[in-house]
């Protein structure tokens, strides 16, 4: 029966061999004695093979010495030997144990977050890091997670621009999808302003946008001067002027341009070294020789390794040692003279607005002095000169008024 | 002649209540299922076990089995299972 079967696995039962004359003898005692048997067979060689429980062989072995019987053990069965088996293997079992809680524990804590639909306004990194703010980062306890809601709450508190965040963990990682609010239209500002002249220029082009043009075309202006004003109707209303006023500016520049230069021209020829640097200090291991160049320039590149903040203090340097060679180049008036107007156009061109535009280059001055060449340039360029500048508005003024009041004074 | 005498009594007891007769004699129960298990109850002691041959002591007389492959699948104190190919069973008084 499974009972019986059950029973037996659990006190622990032993196939063994009994060899002797007077076997039938020790049946009958053992049965007395309340030691159970089963399965009694004769083999082939003249023994008896049965089955009993462990514990039972105790009481079996005066009964076997009585008889003059030998017992041999073929099997043992059942969980007091798997128990005694596995305790055997107890550091195995122990490794396999470690194996499935490293496993459990390993595949609970967050590995990876990703942010998906921070392009515009925000980027990945501000969502990541309010995320993990609220607990979502590498290293967190999967188990001590709130909800997904609450954390979508917490998280679109915590980031204003976004109008929707979900919030979805999939094994290891933190999936966290936003969408980020478009901004409304922005109104246009409404304070009083006017547009003012930043550097003395001629005007060429005048566009106004709001507001009222006080210039015209061809008209000089200092800085300072007012281009286009806000106040219109003689002061009655005033607007936010906006514009653009495109005007002439001169800029002198001055550059001295040497005609004898000296180069340093690499002839292609060159040695490698092979260092270990112990803290700093190098040490060469490969790559050995004098090196022969008079002239050369040396190229380290240390190479480190590194194991998270650690840094190893024994590192790799190679150093290429490349010949170089000074070569004399002179250059002729006319090539000293475009590179210079070259140097300047690139002067002037950080001098002027983000439009500005060189129209012409005049040479004022040319000399040539010790091998050197002395120029000053004229350059006009054409720019964006408005400045804005906001303004209270004067109260409405009683020009009108007083001057008709003044006579009777 | 007087145990004899008790167990004539007993005989007859049995007869008339139309009970077993084992259940008041001290006598063995037998039970053969086709050839292939035998249980015996009521038995004292084993005599002999063989591959082809099983004597069991009883109260009174011995019990042979003969076959083939016989196995003692179990026995206790006063009963035994018997299993194999039995050829034929012998009550010896």
């Amino acid at each position: 029966m499974l009972s019986k079967k059950l029973h037996d696995f659990w006190r622990g039962y032993v196939v063994v061999t009994l060899l002797g004359e007077h076997v039938p003898q020790v049946l009958n005692q053992a049965t007395a004695r309340g030691i159970a048997l089963w399965e009694v067979q004769q083999v082939p060689k003249g023994g008896y093979r049965l089955q009993m429980h462990r514990d039972d062989v105790g009481k079996l072995l005066p009964i076997l010495k009585q008889n003059k019987t030998k017992i041999r053990f073929e099997r043992k069965l059942g969980l007091p030997f798997l128990t005694w088996r596995a305790w055997r293997r107890k550091f195995f079992l122990a490794g396999a144990l470690t194996f499935l809680i490293s496993l459990y524990a390993l595949t609970s804590v967050v590995w990876e977050v990703e942010v998906e639909g921070a392009e515009k306004r925000i980027s990945p990194e501000t969502v990541k890091q309010a995320a993990a703010e609220i607990g979502l980062k590498r290293g967190a306890w999967i188990g001590n997670l709130p909800d997904a809601d609450i954390l979508q709450e917490e998280l679109q508190n915590k980031v204003p621009e976004l109008t929707w965040a979900g919030i979805q963990i999939q094994g290891t990682k933190v999936k966290i999808q936003v969408v980020e609010k478009i901004d409304g239209v922005k109104p246009q500002p409404t304070y009083p302003q006017d547009i003012k002249a930043a550097k003395t220029a001629t005007v060429r082009e005048i566009f106004v946008h709001k507001g009222k043009a006080l210039v015209k075309r061809g008209e000089t202006v200092q800085a300072g001067q007012p281009l286009i004003t806000g106040a219109l109707g003689e002061g009655k209303s005033h607007v936010h002027a906006t514009g653009i006023v495109r005007a002439a500016v001169w800029y002198e520049s001055k550059i001295q341009i040497p005609l004898k230069t000296e180069r340093k021209k690499y002839t292609g020829a060159s040695v490698e070294k092979h260092f270990l640097t112990f803290w700093g200090y190098p040490i060469q291991i490969w790559g050995y020789g004098k090196l022969q160049f008079k002239q050369m320039e040396e190229l380290p590149e240390d190479k480190a390794l590194e194991i998270g903040d650690f840094v190893f203090p024994i590192q790799y340097r190679h150093t290429v040692y490349r010949e170089v060679e000074t070569e004399q180049v002179a250059i002729t008036e006319a090539d000293a003279l475009s590179r210079g107007m070259q140097l300047i156009a690139a002067d002037v061109a950080t001098k002027m607005g983000k439009d500005g535009k060189i129209e012409t280059q005049k040479v004022l001055q040319k000399q040539l002095k010790d091998g050197k060449l002395d120029i000053k340039v004229l350059n006009v360029v054409v720019e964006d000169i408005g400045i804005p500048q906001s303004y209270t508005p004067a109260p409405p003024s009683e020009t009108t008024n007083e001057q008709a009041k003044k006579p009777t004074q | 002649m007087r145990a004899s005498w008790r167990q004539h009594v007993k005989k007859l007891a049995a007869e008339m209540l139309e009970v077993p007769k084992d259940s008041i004699l001290n006598v063995p129960r037998i039970t053969l299922i086709g050839g292939l298990q035998l249980y015996v109850e009521n038995f004292q002691n084993v005599i002999e076990f063989r591959d082809d041959l099983l004597r069991l002591g009883l109260t009174k007389g011995e019990l042979h089995v003969f076959g083939e492959r016989l196995v003692i699948k179990h026995i206790f104190p006063t009963e035994v299972v018997i299993e194999g190919t039995i050829s034929g069973v012998k009550y010896l008084d």
